[in-house]
């Protein structure tokens, strides 16, 4: 081990870029977590489903590895910095999505109309703000009209685009949002309707933004300052079951109970959300500077017999996969010109070579699920796997493909080569995420190697993530693999990322059938949610066969927690549902 | 001595005009900007994306986007940070204060380090003491900076639980109170200690070596045959005069104290300058990297300016003219 560190500190010095030394700090510390959890391993008999009574007070600290920028208000927020922190004060939205992330009541019920444009909204009457005012359809109808203003900073339009008079409103051509209609201080009604082609939206719930805004705290600002309002960054208002002490910016938030939160006073008297570094975030669990955290797989093993710490596992709502350039992107539209894997038994023979659980489990510490549909694993919409070919890892399969395709070696220097007798390169492009990218984006390469594939690392290095997802973008001419991972939203909807106008359709996939099982997923006909299972059961099935990029794994997510914190529900993104059923035991 | 430093501050403008365009340089040489990470489906599209290029000027020429910059920055407007969603000038206004206690403590750690070993080092050259804090020293100066802050919150966090690993301040103090002035202090007590203990190598040796050149000087062997005590000889005629040098380097640090310690800081989560360039830097955030990067050269360039004016006033044998 300690030859291991010298080693490390020896090509330290020797690399300038800071990227690196961050690299071998990130491995160091894990090396000595590695250490320190031996030493802890004869005491690893805990049991950590505690039972008792939800006991009353204590502080929760939960713990995030990147500095939070602060803008706490949903409708400005950008990242999941913020987003937690806004979870813990405001967390309530009228509809939340449960276990198949289907959309469920929450703040309020709703009815859809026969015709299916027009949603009406019951809200939960009694609830109360921080300031001591009551929510009512004032805060749902302020929160859109902020969102479709034209001075509205935040990035989230395409969320209220879809309500009548939105686009209107938003080029200033109407002062009034037509489409949406307070019937009473509990009740509002929204019309809806897909933002290009005017037609009836059966995901019209899920693409709706929910989040009501307070107008009361913030109605007397103009709607451009709102971002960087002293009510946004310092002294926010929510409804949730903690609201906001003190902010020390960029570092921790504190929160105190709300007695008067619409589902019951919380049990702890306070939270507090705290930035860690992320590389020491298992040791700082164990020391209780932290009580949960969402810990990096290659932490969770090494405290997984550590009694002071029991760990929950949810999967993600994202996916990893390995996509194949099929063509570019011609500033409209996504044209498929490259032949270089234009023979669907190649992109097969690939998905053959690659030993995706071998992945899963030498790199991720198993933490993960092997999928072959681009979808997460949670969603109603999932297809059913037996329907699906599973491309078992299986070289000998991927070698018969490449010899029907007529991929054989004909110049005898032990690689395959085209049909016509051209050589067949295959450039493989990774990005450089954490310590696991490297090692894992070679054992692809010799993965393809193994069955005869002249492949190798892209320049034989791995790309930074800006400048990786923009080569993606920009269709880079080396690019023949590359892989990408994406998050997903509770909708099943490909569109954005699989259709023929889509930029984001990174392998630049056309294909006339799945076009018209997405547009057939918006249809009508798509409001029973059977037929619309059941189409996008199709639609993975058409994926599934024709493979423009093979889906590696969907990723668990696994929350380090403090063995005397219990309550604690671990969700697809953090582990912040319900934050007001938290208890210590101690 | 007018003229002097006169023509040192005007020579520092065409300077910082060059720097001005190598940083913005860089900083446009980066691959990719704020956005190009941006791309989650869940939250966000193409259109917006391009919206926002647009609306932060990123798709005009270089040329333009250099004069906006430089014409934001004589109105002493350095632009918006597009990660903090804020003005620039207050994040770094958030941070600079960390920075500034972390760098001032650690250098009264360093000073005082250097000042204990250098002056025994330097009465008793040769001997084994003054060699154990010579290898004490160069065993410091080879380790890097963030393998010793690592060893250190292993240490002293971790096991012996006297310090914070993370952050500048404890959760649930007011600020304003001697707890909360207090807290700030341990928060960053073990990262300037492992910052100064570091640096103490250089100081100690300057130190040394001129208490053992003085020693040997005119005046040390008159006081000697005058029968003063070497107490006083050190104390007084040595230590006096050793010290000159040592007071013109704080010029140079001036650089470092607004700067702090990028890889320290990192390592410890402690929020302030460098941590807040590293992480720009990952992010792309280009308004805030261009800042600080600008804000350390023309520290470094006053610190020199400092340095050179402070030795021309303690040691009035080097004073231009």
């Amino acid at each position: 081990m300690i030859m291991n560190y010298f080693k490390h500190i020896i090509k330290g010095m020797n690399n300038l870029k800071k990227s690196h030394l961050m690299f071998i700090v990130m491995l160091l510390s894990i090396s000595l977590i590695v250490a320190c959890g031996t030493t802890d391993e004869g005491t690893n008999e805990g049991t950590n489903d505690q039972t008792g009574e939800a006991e009353e007070g204590g502080v929760v600290t939960y713990g995030f590895g990147q500095s939070f920028a602060g803008v706490l208000d949903w409708a400005h927020y950008d990242g999941q910095d913020d987003s937690l922190a806004l979870k813990i004060f405001n967390g309530d939205a009228l509809v939340r999505n449960g276990d198949d992330l289907m959309p469920e009541p929450h703040l309020a019920s709703w009815d859809i109309s026969e015709d299916g444009y027009t949603i009406t909204f019951y809200l939960e009457e009694g609830v109360m703000w921080h300031n001591g005012e009551e929510f009512t359809s004032e805060d749902v109808a302020f929160a859109w009209e902020v969102m479709t203003h034209p001075e509205y900073t935040g990035p989230r339009w395409s969320n209220v685009r879809i309500i009548e008079g939105a686009q209107e409103r938003r080029s200033g051509e109407a002062e009034e949002l037509t489409g949406v209609n307070i019937i009473d201080p509990y009740t509002i009604e929204v019309t809806v309707k897909h933002h290009e082609t005017g037609e009836p939206l059966p995901n019209a719930i899920d693409l709706l933004w929910t989040y009501p805004m307070p107008k009361a705290h913030l109605g007397h600002l103009d709607i451009d300052e709102i971002e960087d309002a002293d009510e946004v960054r310092r002294n926010p208002v929510g409804l949730g079951a903690y609201k906001v002490d003190n902010i020390v910016p960029g570092e921790q938030i504190t929160f105190s109970a709300f007695e008067d939160y619409w589902r019951g006073a919380p049990n702890l008297d306070g939270v507090v959300y705290r930035i860690v570094d992320g590389s020491m975030a298992a040791d700082l669990l164990i020391n209780g500077e932290i009580d949960i955290y969402e810990l990096p797989a290659s932490q969770a093993v090494t405290v997984q017999h550590d009694d002071r710490i029991y760990l929950e596992e949810k999967e993600g709502l994202s996916y990893s996969y390995i996509g194949f350039k099929l063509g570019h992107w011609d500033g409209e539209k996504n044209v498929m010109d490259n032949p270089k894997f234009a023979d669907v038994r190649v992109r097969q023979a690939f998905a053959y070579a690659i030993d995706r659980e071998g992945m899963l489990n030498s790199f991720s510490e198993g933490y993960g699920t092997v999928i072959n549909a681009a979808e997460s694993i949670l969603s109603w919409a999932y297809p059913d796997e037996s329907s699906l070919n599973q491309y078992e890892f299986d070289p000998t399969r991927a070698a018969e493909l490449l010899d029907e395709a007529g991929y054989v070696d004909s110049n005898n220097d032990g690689w395959r080569d085209t049909p016509d007798g051209e050589e067949f390169t295959v450039n493989f492009m990774a990005m450089n995420s954490n310590e696991i990218s490297e090692p894992r984006a070679t054992f692809i390469v010799q993965n393809l190697q193994d069955v005869g594939i002249n492949a190798r690392l892209q320049d034989g290095q791995l790309y930074d993530f800006n400048l990786f997802y923009d080569l993606v973008e920009e269709d880079h001419p080396d690019i023949d693999l590359f892989m990408g991972a994406w998050g997903l939203s509770a909708d099943p909807d490909p569109t954005g990322l699989w259709r023929e106008d889509d930029l984001w359709n990174y392998p630049r996939w056309v294909n006339e059938e799945s076009e018209r099982l997405i547009e057939q997923g918006l249809s009508l006909e798509a409001f029973d949610i059977d037929y619309r299972r059941d189409v996008y059961q199709q639609w993975h099935q058409l994926v599934n066969e024709e493979l423009p990029l093979i889906p590696l794994n969907s990723p668990v997510r696994v929350y380090g927690i403090a063995s005397d914190v219990q309550g604690v529900t671990p969700d697809v993104s953090d582990a912040l549902t319900d934050p007001h059923l938290w208890y210590r035991t101690n | 001595m007018l003229i002097y430093t006169l023509r040192r501050i005007l020579i520092m403008i065409p300077i910082l005009v060059m720097i001005s365009i190598v940083v913005f340089a860089l900083a446009i040489a980066m691959p990719g900007d704020a956005l190009s990470g941006q791309i989650d489906p869940t939250s966000s599209n193409p259109e917006y994306i391009e919206e926002m290029r647009e609306r932060l000027g990123l798709n005009d020429p270089y040329h333009v986007q250099y004069g906006r910059w430089v014409a934001g920055i004589l109105q002493w407007d350095f632009g918006r940070s597009f990660v903090h969603r804020m003005d620039v000038t207050e994040v770094i206004g958030q941070r600079l204060p960390n920075t500034i206690l972390l760098s001032v403590m650690s250098l009264i750690i360093t000073y005082i380090l250097a000042f204990l070993m250098g002056r025994y080092a330097g009465r008793n050259p040769y001997t084994i003491g003054d060699y154990s804090i010579q290898g004490l020293n160069y065993l410091m100066l080879a380790i890097p900076s963030f393998v010793a802050a690592i060893f250190a919150i292993f240490i002293f966090s971790f096991q012996l639980g006297w310090f914070p690993a993370t952050g500048s301040i404890s959760s649930g103090v007011t600020p304003g109170t001697l707890e909360y002035y207090l807290s700030r202090i341990k928060h960053a007590a073990l990262p300037a200690l492992v910052l100064g203990a570091l640096t103490t190598a250089s100081y100690t040796q300057f130190l040394r070596n001129d208490i053992i050149e003085s020693s040997q000087k005119d005046y040390v062997r008159t006081a000697r045959a005058k029968g003063t005590s070497e107490n006083r000889i050190y104390n007084k005629h040595i230590l006096r005069n050793s010290i000159i040098p040592i007071v013109t380097l704080f010029g140079f640090d001036i650089a470092s104290i607004i700067g702090g310690a990028v890889i320290i800081e990192t390592v410890f989560t402690y929020p302030g300058i460098g941590q807040l360039l590293i992480t720009s830097i990952e992010r792309r955030d280009s308004a805030v990297v261009i800042t600080i990067t600008l804000m350390l050269s023309i520290s470094t360039l006053i610190g020199n300016l400092i340095a050179d004016l402070v030795y021309g006033i303690v040691d009035p044998r080097i004073r231009v003219e």
